[in-house]
C-alpha cells in the first residue's frame, strides 16, 4: 500500500492503494466513485472507459500508479451544474441505451473520441466504437447517438 | 396474487402513486411500460409513480421475470388494481360531497365535480391511508383504443440516472462496514477438494479464509487485499473425466433420461405419409451451448443482522432467491430480505442466486456485511449456458408444396417452439431430455430460436425441394392469419419480390410464433472475401397485440436480432473435461457494432388483441433467415449453430 | 404459496427451471442433523422430488 494522489474530475484525491491496483478498482472500491464499471477486466468490453488527458482509456487495465497527477475524467465528472454533456442528451434522447450497464463506457469513449473527430462517418463511428460492448444490442441507436452528439457539438 | 389494491397501490398525502410489483427491470423497460399502464388507469401523470420493484419485504410474491409474462400477467394486473383504485377514489370523494359518482371525474390526479367545481386530490382525499378494497373482478378498464398514455413512446423513467452513472447496480453498492468476498473456484467442474494450504492468505492482516466442504472463500476490507489472498491459496482438486465439444452431439443423443418423456406430440402417421411424398428430405441440425454474458457479472451484497440476512442481488427472481437463500442457511424464508436494483441484464441467465449464497456464506463467516462481484471468467464458468441440442427433422410434400409429413425430434435444447405452425397431415414432435454435460438453464426465447433455426431451416430446404419460392411455400401451408400477416408485412418491406441473389448476395426469410408473440424476419447477408459473413439487413415484423410502449418495444426487438446474430453465427462455448476454454470476451466472439446490420421494424400493433411479451420472440427468427440467405448465395446449407464461428466452410453441402 | 400458481405459470416454471445449486455447505449437513425431527425434512424431501419429476435436462 502507498499513498497516490489522482486528479479526478479535476478535484485531487489522495488514496492508499496497492502498486499492481488498477485504476477501475481504485475509482470504485477505494473512491466510491462507482459510474465506472467493471465488465471483463482485460480490455475487451469497454465498460471501464475513462478519459486520461481527453484521450479514452480502459481503467481496468491501466494502474492507478500510472495516472497519478495527470487529469482523469469520468462519467460523474461530465454533468456541470445539473446540466448534461452533449453526449449524456443525446444518448438520453436517442434512449441509446436498456439495461444501462455498458452506458457509462460508452459515453465515456463517445466524448474522447468526439474530441478527436468531431466530424465523425457512420463507418468512422462503428470503427472508434468496436470496443465497447452492448449485450443488449442497442448499436443502431448508439451510433444515432453519437451521430447526434456530434452534431449538437457543433451547434454549440 | 393479493386481491386486495392496497399491496399493489399506494397514494400519499403529496399525492406521490407508489406502486409495487415482484418483477424487476434488467433493460426489457417494465419499470417505464407497467408505470403507464398504471398511470392510465389511475388518471395519474407518469412522473408521479414510483416503482418499487423486486423487493421481497414490499413487493407482492411474484414468481420471477422471466418467460415474457410481465406484459400478459402484471401490465392487466396492474392495469385491474389502478382502475378499481379509481373507482374507491371517485365513491369516497362522491360520499364526502354527498354527490352521485357519475357527476364526478377524475383527472391528472385529482377528482372534480364540474358541477359544484369542487376538486380534491387524490392525496387530499385519502390522507395517505391505505386504499381498502379489493380489486374489482370487473373493473373499467380504459380500451386499449382510448389510450393516451400507455401506447405512447413514454421516455424511459429514470433514463437520466444511467447516461450520468448514477444509477447504482448490485455491484455499486456499499455499507460501511463492508468487506471484499472472493470465491476459490475449482479447477474443474465436479470437482472434490483434495488438499488445502490456507496458511498464506491467512498471514495476510485483515483477512479471513472461509472453508466449508469444498466451499472456500477469502474476505478482506478491500479488493486488492481479497484477491491477494485468494492467489496465496493452495489448492488441489480432482476433476472426473467429463465430456467436451467433440463428442458432445453424440453424447447428448446418448444420454437420454428415461425417467421423464413428455409425450410425444403424434397426428396421422408420419411413416404412411412418407411413402406416399413426391419429396422426403431427413436431416439433422446442432446447436452449441452458449453463454447470456450478461454485461453486469453477477453481483451481490449480503448482510446479517441476528438470524435476518438481507441481500441486494440482480436476479430475475428475487423471490426464489430468497427461498434459495432460506434453504442453504436453514432459516424461514421470511427471515430473508432480498432486493434487486435495477440491473445490468439477463437474459435467462440471472434466475439463480448463486452470488447471493456465496456472499451470505462469507458475510455468515466473516459476521460483517460482504459485497461479492463475479468476475467475466466466473461469469462465462460458473453460470450456466443455454442448452446445447440435436434436432432430427424428416419430412414429405407434395410436388405441389403441400406438406405431407412432419417428423421432429429435439434432443435436449428444449420443448419451447417445438410444434410447428404449418399445416401437417401427419405429424410426430418429441422432445427428448438429457443429462447435460454443462451446468444448463433458461435464456432468452429457451429452446425456440433452436426448434425455430431447424424448422425454417428445413422449410427452406423443403422449398427449393419444390422448387418453390420460400415464402410462396410457407404461406401455401398457412392458415393462422397473424402469422400470414407478419409474413406479408416484413416480405414487403424489404423487397423480397425483387430480390437478386448473387455469389456475394443472399437474401433469406424465417418466422413463427412463440410466447403469444408473431414474428417473422428478412435478411440479407453479404459474403466478403469468399469467406465471411456480413448481414447487411434485417426487416422484420412483429404482432404481441397492442404497443403499450413503441420506443421501447423497438429497442427489445432491435437487441433481440443483435443478440440473435452471436448465437446465429459465432457465440459457443468451448469446453473440455470439466473446464470452460474461452472464458473471455476476448475468446468468446459477442456481437459488436461492426455486426449490427441495418434493422427496420414494423410493429403490427394488434389493438384488438391482448398485450404480449416482447423480450424474447423477436430473437427467434434471426438465425434461421440467416442461414436462408447464406444458401441463397452461396448453395451452402449450414445447419450447425453457430454457423460460421470460424467463417464459411469450402465445401458445399 | 401454491394457490399463485396457475397452470401457466406452473409450465413456465419447468421450463425455466436451472440445474442444481452450485454450493452444498457443510454448515448445511449440520444443521440438516440438528433439524431432524421437526419436519423441515420433509418438506426438503418434497423439494427434491419435485425437481426429479421436472426433470434434469432443465433448459
Amino acid at each position: 500500500m502507498a499513498p497516490i494522489v489522482l486528479l479526478v474530475n479535476g478535484t485531487e484525491r489522495r488514496v492508499e492503494a496497492a502498486s499492481d491496483e488498477s485504476l477501475l478498482s481504485v475509482l470504485r472500491d477505494r473512491l466510491q466513485m462507482t459510474g465506472t464499471k467493471y465488465g471483463c477486466g482485460e480490455g475487451q468490453c469497454g465498460a471501464c472507459t475513462v478519459l486520461i488527458d481527453g484521450r479514452p482509456v480502459r481503467s481496468c487495465l491501466t494502474l492507478a500508479s500510472q495516472v497519478a497527477g495527470r487529469k482523469i475524467t469520468t462519467i460523474e465528472g461530465l454533468e456541470h451544474d445539473g446540466k448534461l454533456h452533449p453526449v449524456q442528451e443525446a444518448f438520453l434522447h436517442e434512449e441509446a441505451f436498456q439495461c444501462g450497464y455498458c452506458t457509462s463506457g460508452m459515453i465515456m469513449s463517445t466524448v474522447g473520441f468526439l474530441a478527436s473527430t468531431p466530424k465523425p462517418t457512420e463507418d468512422e463511428i462503428k470503427r472508434h466504437m468496436d470496443g465497447n460492448i452492448c449485450r443488449c444490442g442497442t448499436y443502431p441507436r448508439i451510433v444515432q447517438a453519437v451521430a447526434r452528439a456530434a452534431e449538437m457539438a457543433r451547434k454549440e | 396474487m393479493p386481491k386486495d389494491i392496497a399491496a399493489w397501490i399506494h397514494i400519499s398525502e403529496n399525492n406521490a402513486v407508489t406502486v409495487f410489483t415482484g418483477k424487476v427491470e434488467m433493460g426489457q423497460n417494465i419499470r417505464t411500460s407497467l408505470a403507464q399502464q398504471v398511470a392510465e388507469e389511475l388518471h395519474v401523470p407518469v412522473a408521479s409513480i414510483a416503482m418499487i420493484m423486486g423487493d421481497t419485504d414490499r413487493t407482492p410474491w411474484d414468481a420471477g421475470t422471466f418467460g415474457s409474462r410481465t406484459t400478459p400477467t402484471m401490465g392487466p394486473q396492474l392495469r385491474a388494481a389502478a382502475a378499481s383504485a379509481r373507482d374507491l377514489l371517485v365513491a369516497t370523494a362522491a360520499q364526502q360531497w354527498k354527490v352521485s359518482p357519475t357527476a364526478l371525474s377524475a383527472a391528472d390526479g385529482r377528482i372534480t365535480d364540474s358541477k359544484s367545481r369542487q376538486s380534491i386530490t387524490y392525496g387530499q382525499l385519502m390522507h395517505g391511508q391505505q386504499l381498502v378494497k379489493l380489486i374489482e373482478s370487473a373493473p373499467p378498464l380504459t380500451p386499449v383504443v382510448d389510450w393516451k398514455i400507455a401506447g405512447t413512446p413514454v421516455p424511459k423513467v429514470d433514463g437520466r440516472a444511467f447516461v450520468t452513472g448514477r444509477h447504482k447496480y448490485s455491484a455499486d453498492l456499499s455499507h460501511p462496514d463492508m468487506l471484499f468476498g472472493k470465491v476459490l473456484r475449482p479447477s474443474g467442474f465436479k470437482a472434490t477438494l483434495t488438499s488445502l494450504d490456507t496458511k498464506a492468505a491467512e498471514s495476510i492482516p485483515g483477512v479471513i479464509v472461509v472453508h466449508d466442504g469444498d466451499f472456500v472463500a477469502v474476505a478482506a476490507a478491500d479488493s486488492a487485499t481479497a484477491e491477494r489472498a485468494l492467489r496465496a491459496i493452495k489448492a488441489k482438486w480432482s476433476v472426473p473425466p467429463q465430456p467436451s465439444n467433440a463428442d458432445l452431439f453424440s453424447y447428448l443423443k446418448d444420454h437420454v433420461t428415461a425417467s421423464r418423456r413428455d409425450e410425444p406430440h403424434i397426428v396421422g402417421s408420419v411413416d404412411r405419409a412418407l411413402s406416399d411424398a413426391d419429396v422426403k428430405l431427413s436431416q439433422t441440425y446442432t446447436v452449441q451451448y452458449i453463454a447470456h454474458a450478461p454485461l453486469e457479472p453477477r453481483a451481490a451484497l449480503a448482510e446479517w443482522q441476528g438470524d435476518k440476512l438481507t441481500v441486494y442481488t440482480g436476479t430475475q427472481r428475487p423471490f426464489a432467491v430468497r427461498d434459495e437463500l432460506a434453504d442453504a442457511f436453514h432459516i424461514s424464508s421470511d427471515k430473508v430480505r432480498v432486493l434487486v436494483p435495477d440491473t445490468g441484464s439477463a437474459y435467462g441467465g440471472k434466475h439463480t442466486g448463486d452470488a447471493a449464497v456465496e456472499a451470505a456464506r462469507i458475510a455468515k463467516a466473516a459476521g460483517k456485511p460482504v459485497k461479492l462481484v463475479w468476475t467475466r471468467e466466473e461469469e462465462f464458468t460458473w453460470a450456466y449456458f443455454r442448452p446445447a441440442g440435436v434436432i432430427d427433422i424428416r419430412s414429405g410434400a407434395h410436388k405441389d408444396g403441400t406438406i405431407v409429413a412432419w417428423e421432429f425430434h429435439n434432443y435436449n435444447s428444449g420443448p419451447a417452439g417445438i410444434g410447428t405452425p404449418y399445416n401437417v397431415a401427419n405429424q410426430k414432435i418429441e422432445f427428448h431430455p438429457v443429462d447435460s454435460p454443462l451446468r444448463q438453464g433458461s435464456y432468452r426465447s429457451l429452446a425456440a430460436a433452436a426448434n425455430h433455426f431447424a424448422r425454417e431451416s428445413h422449410m427452406d430446404e423443403l422449398a427449393h425441394a419444390v422448387a418453390m419460392d420460400s415464402l410462396d411455400f410457407r404461406l401455401k401451408n398457412l392458415d393462422d392469419d397473424r402469422l400470414r400477416a407478419v409474413f406479408q408485412a416484413a416480405a414487403d418491406k424489404f423487397g423480397w419480390r425483387n430480390r437478386k441473389p448473387s455469389a456475394t448476395r443472399g437474401f433469406g426469410i424465417a418466422g413463427g410464433f412463440e410466447k403469444g408473440g408473431y414474428v417473422a424476419t428478412c435478411a440479407e447477408v453479404e459474403i466478403v472475401g469468399g469467406q465471411n459473413v456480413h448481414i447487411r439487413r434485417v426487416v422484420e415484423a412483429f404482432d404481441c397485440g397492442p404497443v403499450i410502449n413503441p420506443n421501447g418495444l423497438r429497442n427489445q426487438i432491435m437487441g433481440g436480432i443483435v443478440q440473435g446474430i452471436g448465437g446465429a453465427l459465432f457465440e459457443a462455448i468451448r469446453f473440455s473435461n470439466g473446464r470452460i476454454l474461452n472464458p473471455y470476451f476476448s475468446e468468446y466472439r459477442v456481437p459488436r457494432f461492426a455486426d449490427a446490420p441495418e434493422i427496420e421494424i414494423i410493429l403490427m400493433d394488434r389493438r384488438d388483441k391482448p398485450p404480449m411479451g416482447a423480450g424474447e420472440t423477436p430473437l427467434i427468427g434471426l438465425a434461421p433467415a440467416v442461414g436462408n440467405a447464406i444458401f441463397s448465395a452461396t448453395g451452402i446449407r449450414l445447419r450447425s449453430l453457430p454457423m460460421v464461428p470460424n467463417g464459411l466452410p469450402s465445401k458445399r453441402a | 404459496m401454491n394457490n399463485h400458481i396457475d397452470h401457466d405459470l406452473e409450465q413456465a416454471l419447468i421450463q425455466h427451471e436451472v440445474d442444481g445449486r452450485l454450493h452444498w455447505f457443510e454448515l448445511d449437513r449440520r444443521d440438516f442433523f440438528k433439524m431432524l425431527g421437526c419436519g423441515v425434512v420433509v418438506c426438503l424431501c418434497t423439494r427434491d422430488a419435485l425437481s426429479q419429476e421436472s426433470g434434469r435436462g432443465f433448459w
